[in-house]
């Protein structure tokens, strides 16, 4: 789809009509990996001259090529499967990086977001959430990915409990250990 | 850019022209970002309106619209950025979670290897697991404090074979290397 399309799709579908949506994003998807996907059957395929070129354009494509790269290994054996995989992991890395780097940038940033728009009456008001206290949430999901949705879900409702210099604690030892704990 | 361009760039590329494979890279890279541009484009831009219709399909874009809230994030409202961040993270453990479901299965396998890819002059007796180790330390550099300690690359590249067997089970069971569902 050309940039003319999209916006015209984005433009024709009415508000709220998630399946049509849905289904935009899945197009625009799929449009996207095509041409990354070209270069995986390459790199997958029996033909050496070939293989090496589009390696060597598909390590170009950083965050487009992580799955790629994954796809490609499972095509593959031993020594080329783990430069595969070696290539994944750094086009990984590099967008982590990339992010983290913004991210951190907002740990300095006290303005209180506003609350989310929520239809109806509430029992309890939603917490007061900073700029630095949604960037440290998020970092620990970047940084500790082994955390189950639940257990993040927890760990986010008790963080926001804290007061903000006890949250700015937090934040002021995470950003010194990079390590963390869970909150009780 | 289709599959036949690609494929005929492709084949009139020398295989020492890096220039040319650059801006074949650069093409590619252009179409596959042109969606999530056009998405988070548009979001930045909306007075109110459409913005819930933009931000759900923006959250389908995956890695595809990576880049653009990157390049979108400092000159954005707080909450806007904070949104961003939000969705680069689920972006960003989609791609985590491939790419840890390869790996993972290679700690048990103990297949010699006789070149690294990863380090330039490896143990003698450097095995797949140990090479699968390294990586995963490497997209996976914190830890949590109730994980066992995971030798650094560093170290482990130096131990003997039963010494990297023992840092392997240990990141095995740590939380830190189980992406969360």
């Amino acid at each position: 789809m050309t940039a003319a399309e999209i916006l015209a799709s984005l433009k024709a579908i009415p508000d709220g009509e998630w399946d049509q949506l849905e289904a935009l994003a899945q197009r625009i998807v799929a449009d996207a990996r095509a041409g990354p996907s070209v270069l995986t059957r390459i790199v997958g395929s029996n033909q050496p001259d070939l293989q090496a070129k589009a390696s060597l354009v598909l390590g170009q494509l950083e965050e487009l090529s992580v799955l790629p790269w994954v796809d490609a290994s499972q095509h593959l054996r031993g020594e080329a499967r783990m430069l595969a995989l070696a290539r994944a992991s750094s086009a990984y890395s590099s967008m982590a990086e990339r992010s983290i780097a913004k991210l951190k940038k907002s740990l300095d940033k006290r303005e209180v977001l506003p609350p989310p728009r929520l239809s109806g009456e509430v029992e309890e008001r939603p917490p007061r959430v900073r700029e630095c206290d949604a960037a440290y949430l998020v970092l620990r999901r970047w940084m500790y990915p082994g955390e189950s949705s639940l257990k993040y879900e927890q760990n986010r409702s008790l963080y926001l409990q804290l007061e903000d210099e006890e949250r700015d604690q937090d934040i002021i030892e995470y950003d010194k250990t990079g390590q963390w704990e869970d909150f009780r | 850019m289709n599959d036949a361009e690609i494929f005929t760039r492709l084949m009139q590329l020398s295989a020492s022209d890096t220039a040319g494979a650059s801006q074949l890279a650069g093409a590619i890279a252009a179409d596959a970002r042109t969606g999530g541009e056009v998405v988070v484009g548009e979001w930045v831009n909306a007075a109110g309106g459409h913005a819930p219709n933009l931000a759900f399909v923006a959250a389908d874009l995956h890695e595809t619209s990576m880049d653009a809230m990157l390049r979108h994030a400092d000159g954005v409202s707080p909450a806007l950025r904070a949104r961003f961040f939000d969705l680069l993270a689920d972006a960003g453990a989609q791609l985590l979670r491939s790419l840890l479901a390869e790996l993972r299965p290679l700690l048990d396998d103990s297949l010699r290897l006789p070149k690294s890819q990863v380090l330039p002059s490896p143990a003698r007796d450097w095995r797949t697991c140990d090479e699968a180790y390294v990586l995963m330390r490497r997209i996976v550099p914190a830890h949590h404090r109730q994980d066992p300690p995971l030798p650094a690359e560093s170290d482990f590249t130096r131990m003997a074979a039963s010494d990297r067997d023992s840092a392997i089970r240990a990141l095995k069971g740590a939380k830190a290397a189980t992406p969360r569902e």
